[in-house]
C-alpha cells in the first residue's frame, strides 16, 4: 500500500499522533515549531487588563458563530470590553472584509477565518496578525488555555510555512459519509469500507426516478471539497515536492473517472450544478441513498421539521480508496487583523472563544471542535445532541483527517479550475482531456501566483 | 401681477442695481447652466474618485496585499484581456448574446402589456400594480426561489412541465440550457421596467393624431404602426437603453443561480470581474476588466442613441 | 343577443383573457413564494409540490422578526429610498428639462456614465472616501451613493418627456412673462406628470433593492432590508420559510406606494393648450 508523501510541514493533518493525543497524552507537538505549551507561573494574566476597549468583528454565517455570539455578554462581563459584530453570508462577508482590509482602515479587529480558503492568501497579503508572541506571553494567555489540547490537524491548519500561527482553530470540518440506514438494514448491508463497496451499493440502490443511488456536489468551486476525498483515496496529491502541479498523473485521471462516473450514473439529473443545498434537499426528501459532505449537515438531517428521513440516517467515515484512506478536513479559526488598533485586546477575544469551556459548549450544541478534551467531556457524553454513530464518524474522520485543499495562495482559482473540469467530465467530456487542460491552467496559475 | 422681468426692467431704468437683482439677472441669463448644475455636481463628486482609482489601478499589478505595493505595468492588463484571455473573450460574446435575447423579449412583452393596460378597465389599478411586482422583489430572493423551482427532480417547474406531457428540462442544471434559463428569470423580472416606461409614454401621447386618423378611416393596427410606435419610439429607446445597460452588467441572478457555470456556460464579464477582484484578489486585472466593460456598455449606448436620433 | 353585443362580449372576454395570460407568470411565482413562506421546511422542498394543501405555519414570519431588527431595517430602507428619490427628482427634473431644451447631449452622457460604471468598481474607492470623511454607517452616504443609480434613469426618461412638450407652449409662457424657471415649474412639470410618477417609482425600487452598496457602506444602524433576506442563508442550510417571508414582507411597502401613485400615470394631461 503506497504511503502518502508528506509535503512539508503543516500541509496535512497528522494521523498517528492524533491517536496518541486522543489517548489524552500530551504530545510535544514537534509539528508546531518552536512554541511549547507550558503552564503559567504565577497569576500575571488578567482578563480585565483591556477593560473599556471596543472590538469590531466580521463573521460569516456559521453554526460556530451562532452558538458563540450567545455568550458574548459573558465575555463582556468577564473583560469589561465591548464587542460589536456583524454576521453576513460567507460571500458577502468575505467581500466586505476584503474591502475593509484593502482600504487599510483598521476598522476590523477580529474575523472568523476559513483557513481552507484564506490561509495563504491572507498571510501573503499581511492581514493575519501572527499570534506566536501572544501565545507565549504569560500575561496575555490564560494559564489553563492549553494550546497542546488542540488537535494536530487543527494546529497544522493554522500554522504557516514560516511557523507563524495565524489564528486559533475553532471548527474542524471533516467530510463524512451519510447513508440511508433503513435501506441498508433492509438489505443487510453495513456502511461501505471501500470505494468499490460504495460504488456497488450505490448501483444496487439506484432505481430512478424514485431513488437515486448517490449524490455529491457538482457545482464548480463547491465541488472541489468533496473532490479532495477522491484524489487522496487514489493516492494523488496536488503538488510535487518542488511545488509544481502534480495533476497530470494517472491517479488524477482515475479520480475523475470515478467521481464523474458516479455522478453521471447514479446521481439525480442536473447534478452538474448541485451545490450543497440541492444535494442535501434531495437527500432529505428521501430521493437519494448515499451522500457525502461536511459533517455538520447532520444537524438538519435529524430535524423532523426539515427532513423526511430524520432518524433514518447512518453516519460513517468515508471508505478507503485503492491507494489510501483519508478524510478531507477544512478548518476555521479566529483571527486577529494585523491592521487592528487593539491587537492584544482582540487576542483576548479569540482566546476566550477557543477555551476548553467554549469548545465544550459548541460540542453540546452539535458543532465539532478542534480540541481534544471536549470530546470526552462528561456533559457532552451525557446528553449528546446527535446520534452516537455521528460522533464516531467524526472522531474516526479526524483520525484519518488531512487538509483537503492545497496550501497555495490562490486556492479559489484552483477550485474554479478543477471545478470546471469536473463539470465538463460530468457532462460527458473525456477525463483524460479535462485533466490535461486543468493541469495546464493550474501550472500557469502557480507560475503567476506562487512567486 | 409683477414678475421677474418687471423687476429687472424697473431696476435698469431706475437707479443702482441691487445685489438681489444682479443675482436674478445672472440666474436668468445662465439658466441653462444653473438648471443642470446640482445634478452634474452631485454625480461628478460621487464618481470622480472611483473613476480615477479604477483607471489608476488598471495600470497596476496588485493582489490586495498590505505588504507589497501596486506595481506599475502600464497597459499589460489590457493587452492580456484583448489578446491573451480566452475566458474573457467567451464572456464577452456571451454577455452580448444574453443581453440581446433578454432585452428583445422584454421589449416585445413590455410594449404588448403596456398597450393592453393603457385603457380604462375594471381592476386597472390592481393589475398595473401587480404587474410591476417582479421588479420589486429582492433579486437575490427571487433567484433563490427560482433555483429551487428549477430543481430537476424536486422543482415545481418540471412538475408543471410534466403536467403538459413533455419530458423534464434541465433549466440551470446543464451547460446547454443554463444561459436561457437565467434569461427567462431576467425577462420575468425586468419586463415590468419596459412596461412601466412605455405605459407612461403612452399616457403622454397627444390625442390629435388619433382623432385625425380615425376620421380618415385608419384601422387600429394602422394607428399603432404609423402613429403610436413612431411617437413612442424615443421613450422606448431610453427604456431599452437602460435595460441593456443593466443586462450587460447582470450579476445577482447569475451569481446566485449558477455562479457562472456549469462549465462557465453562463459566465458574463461582470461575473468574471467579480471573481478576479474578490476571489483571486487580482485587483489590477479586475480594474482593467471594469474599464473594458465600461467601454463596451458605453459603446452600446452610443449606438442606441444614434438610433434614437434618427427619424 | 344582438350581433353587436355579442362581438362586444367576445372582445371583453378576449381582453380579460389576455390580461390573465400576461399576469399568470407574475402571479404564479409570487404565489409560490408566499406559500414557501407559510410551509414548514420539510415541505418547502417537497415533491410533488403542494399548491393548495399544505400545513400552514407562521414560523417563517416569526423567525424573520426574531432574527432581524426588521422595523429598523424597514425604517432605514424607507429613509434612504425616499431621500434619494426626492433628492433625485428635485435635482434631476431641472437637469432633464435643461438637456431637453438646450440640447446638452454631453451632459446627458456624463450622467449616464455613472450608471454604466460597474458597481464593483465603486466599492473600494467609496469605502476609502467615506471612511476618511467618517461617513460610514450614515444615511447621507447611502443616499448619495443610491443617487448614482437613480439619477441617470430619472434624468434620461424625463428628457424624453420634456422633449415631447411642443416648443410653442414654452414660447407662449415666456411671452406671457414667465422666466425659464417659471416656464419650467408652471408649464413643463405639470405636463410630464406620468413620467415623474414612473421615474419616481423606478428610483424608489432600485434604491429599495440595492444590496451591494449597503453591505459595504452601511453599518448596524443604517442597514437596509435586503440584508434580512441574506441573513436567512446559512452556512449549511437555506431557511426557506423565513427567506420567503422576508422577501414577501420587503415587497409590501413598495406595493402600497405603487398602488397609491400609479393612478397618476394617465392620459389626458396634454396638449389641448396648444390650439388655444
Amino acid at each position: 500500500m503506497k504511503q502518502p508523501k508528506r509535503n512539508g510541514m503543516g500541509s496535512r493533518g497528522v494521523t498517528r499522533r492524533e491517536v496518541l493525543r486522543l489517548g489524552a497524552t500530551v504530545a510535544a507537538g514537534a509539528a508546531v515549531g518552536p512554541f511549547i505549551a507550558t503552564p503559567g507561573h504565577g497569576q500575571t494574566f488578567n482578563w480585565k487588563q483591556f477593560r473599556g476597549k471596543e472590538l469590531y468583528c466580521i463573521f460569516y454565517k456559521h453554526p460556530w458563530i451562532d452558538e458563540m455570539v450567545k455568550f458574548f455578554p459573558e465575555f463582556e462581563d468577564l473583560t469589561g470590553m465591548k464587542v460589536k459584530h456583524e454576521v453576513l453570508p460567507e460571500v458577502q462577508g468575505r467581500q466586505k472584509l476584503t474591502v475593509e482590509m484593502t482600504a487599510g482602515s483598521g476598522g476590523v479587529d477580529v474575523w472568523h477565518a476559513s483557513m481552507h480558503v484564506e490561509k495563504r492568501r491572507f498571510w501573503k497579503s499581511g492581514w493575519f496578525q501572527p499570534l506566536n508572541a501572544f501565545l507565549e506571553n504569560k500575561s496575555l494567555t490564560a494559564p489553563d488555555y492549553d494550546w497542546a489540547d488542540m488537535t494536530g490537524g487543527a494546529i497544522a491548519a493554522v500554522t504557516q510555512p514560516d511557523k507563524t500561527i495565524s489564528a486559533l482553530p475553532t471548527f474542524v470540518d471533516p467530510f463524512v459519509l451519510f447513508y440511508r440506514k433503513d435501506l441498508f438494514e433492509q438489505r443487510g448491508w453495513k456502511a461501505p469500507k471501500t470505494m468499490a463497496e460504495l460504488e456497488d451499493q450505490a448501483q444496487k440502490l439506484h432505481n430512478p426516478p424514485s431513488m437515486y443511488g448517490f449524490v455529491a456536489r457538482g457545482l464548480k468551486n463547491a465541488n472541489a471539497t468533496p473532490w479532495a476525498y477522491v484524489i487522496y483515496a487514489m493516492g494523488a496529491d496536488y503538488l510535487t515536492p518542488d511545488r509544481k502541479s502534480a495533476i497530470n498523473t494517472p491517479a488524477w485521471v482515475k479520480s475523475m473517472e470515478w467521481y464523474s462516473g458516479m455522478l453521471r450514473r447514479f446521481a439525480p439529473p442536473g447534478v452538474v450544478n448541485f451545490n450543497w443545498y440541492e444535494c442535501s434537499s434531495a437527500f432529505m426528501q428521501g430521493q437519494v441513498g448515499i451522500y457525502y459532505d461536511g459533517v455538520n449537515f447532520a444537524n438538519q438531517f435529524e430535524d423532523k421539521e426539515k427532513s423526511k428521513i430524520a432518524g433514518k440516517v447512518g453516519y460513517a467515515a468515508l471508505p478507503a480508496g485503492p491507494a489510501a484512506h483519508f478524510a478531507p478536513t477544512f478548518t476555521n479559526a479566529m483571527a486577529v487583523s494585523a491592521q487592528s488598533r487593539n491587537k492584544e485586546a482582540a487576542y483576548l477575544l479569540i482566546q476566550w472563544a477557543t477555551t476548553k469551556q467554549m469548545c465544550a459548549r459548541e460540542l453540546l450544541a452539535g458543532v465539532g471542535v478542534g480540541r481534544v478534551s471536549p470530546w470526552s467531556n462528561a456533559e457532552v457524553k451525557a446528553k449528546p445532541k446527535m446520534p452516537a454513530d455521528w460522533y464516531n464518524a467524526y472522531l474516526e474522520s479526524l483520525k484519518i483527517g488531512r487538509a483537503g485543499l492545497p496550501e497555495i495562495v490562490d486556492v479559489t482559482q484552483y477550485r474554479d479550475i478543477i471545478g470546471v473540469a469536473i463539470q465538463k467530465a460530468i457532462e460527458g467530456a473525456k477525463p483524460v482531456d479535462v485533466i490535461a487542460q486543468a493541469h495546464k491552467e493550474f501550472q500557469e496559475m502557480l507560475d503567476k501566483t506562487e512567486k | 401681477m409683477p414678475n421677474q422681468s418687471d423687476l429687472v426692467q424697473r431696476s435698469v431704468s431706475g437707479g443702482e442695481v441691487l445685489p438681489m437683482e444682479r443675482f436674478m439677472r445672472f440666474a436668468h441669463r445662465n439658466a441653462r447652466f444653473i438648471f443642470p448644475a446640482p445634478a452634474v455636481i452631485a454625480v461628478a463628486l460621487i464618481i470622480v474618485y472611483p473613476v480615477i482609482y479604477t483607471g489608476w489601478m488598471s495600470l497596476q499589478e496588485w493582489f490586495a496585499s498590505s505588504l507589497t505595493l501596486p506595481k506599475f505595468i502600464a497597459f499589460a492588463n489590457y493587452k492580456q484581456i484583448l489578446t491573451g484571455d480566452p475566458r474573457f473573450r467567451d464572456a464577452f460574446f456571451r454577455t452580448l448574446y444574453f443581453t440581446l435575447i433578454a432585452v428583445s423579449a422584454e421589449t416585445a412583452l413590455g410594449v404588448a402589456m403596456a398597450l393592453l393596460f393603457n385603457r380604462e378597465f375594471w381592476g386597472r389599478g390592481l393589475v398595473r400594480t401587480l404587474s410591476i411586482l417582479p421588479m420589486m422583489a429582492t433579486p437575490t430572493a427571487i433567484s433563490l426561489v427560482f433555483v429551487m423551482m428549477y430543481h430537476p427532480t424536486l422543482g415545481v417547474m418540471n412538475y408543471l412541465v410534466s403536467l403538459t406531457g413533455l419530458s423534464p428540462f434541465k433549466w440551470t442544471y446543464s451547460s446547454k440550457t443554463a444561459l436561457y434559463a437565467i434569461a427567462l428569470v431576467d425577462v420575468w423580472e425586468w419586463t415590468p421596467l419596459i412596461m412601466l416606461i412605455a405605459l407612461a409614454g403612452l399616457a403622454a401621447l397627444p390625442k390629435e393624431p388619433y382623432e385625425s386618423a380615425l376620421i380618415d378611416g385608419a384601422s387600429n393596427l394602422q394607428c399603432f404602426w404609423y402613429i403610436t410606435l413612431p411617437l413612442l419610439r424615443p421613450t422606448l429607446i431610453v427604456a431599452i437603453l437602460f435595460r441593456s445597460i443593466d443586462a450587460l452588467k447582470t450579476f445577482d441572478i447569475i451569481f446566485v443561480m449558477t455562479q457562472g457555470g456549469p462549465s462557465n456556460s453562463s459566465e458574463t464579464i461582470n461575473i468574471l470581474l467579480f471573481n478576479q477582484a474578490f476571489s483571486y484578489f487580482n485587483m489590477g486585472y479586475a480594474s482593467s476588466m471594469a474599464v473594458a466593460l465600461f467601454a463596451i456598455v458605453m459603446g452600446a449606448c452610443l449606438i442606441l442613441m444614434k438610433v434614437r436620433r434618427v427619424g | 343577443m344582438s350581433h353587436k353585443a355579442f362581438r362586444q362580449l367576445v372582445k371583453t372576454v378576449g381582453f380579460y383573457g389576455l390580461v390573465i395570460i400576461f399576469m399568470l407568470p407574475t402571479v404564479f411565482v409570487f404565489y409560490w413564494m408566499i406559500t414557501l413562506s407559510l410551509k414548514p421546511q420539510v415541505e418547502a422542498a417537497g415533491y410533488p409540490p403542494s399548491f393548495f394543501r399544505f400545513s400552514v405555519t407562521f414560523k417563517g414570519y416569526v423567525d424573520v422578526f426574531a432574527k432581524n431588527p426588521f422595523l429598523l431595517y424597514t425604517w432605514n430602507s424607507l429613509v434612504v429610498a425616499t431621500g434619494c428619490t426626492v433628492l433625485g427628482l428635485i435635482v434631476g427634473l431641472p437637469c432633464a428639462y435643461s438637456i431637453a431644451h438646450w440640447r446638452q447631449q454631453k451632459l446627458a452622457l456624463t450622467i449616464l456614465a455613472a450608471r454604466i460604471i460597474p458597481g464593483i468598481s465603486y466599492l473600494i474607492p467609496w469605502y476609502i472616501l467615506f471612511r476618511n470623511l467618517k461617513m460610514v454607517d450614515t444615511y447621507q452616504a447611502l443616499i448619495l451613493t443610491h443617487l448614482v443609480v437613480g439619477l441617470p434613469i430619472i434624468i434620461w426618461v424625463m428628457i424624453g418627456f420634456f422633449e415631447d412638450i411642443p416648443v410653442e407652449l414654452r414660447e407662449a409662457a415666456l411671452i406671457d412673462g414667465c422666466t425659464d424657471y417659471g416656464a419650467f415649474w408652471r408649464v413643463a412639470v405639470p405636463l410630464v406628470k406620468p413620467g415623474v410618477v414612473a421615474t419616481g417609482i423606478l428610483s424608489f425600487i432600485f434604491s429599495w433593492n440595492n444590496f451591494l452598496f449597503s453591505v459595504i457602506l452601511a453599518g448596524r444602524n443604517t442597514r437596509t432590508l435586503p440584508i434580512a433576506v441574506f441573513n436567512m442563508i446559512g452556512y449549511e442550510e437555506i431557511n426557506w420559510g423565513p427567506l420567503a417571508a422576508a422577501a414577501t414582507l420587503i415587497t409590501l411597502p413598495v406595493i402600497i406606494l405603487t398602488l397609491i401613485i400609479q393612478r397618476h400615470i394617465v392620459a389626458g394631461l396634454t396638449f389641448g393648450a396648444v390650439k388655444g
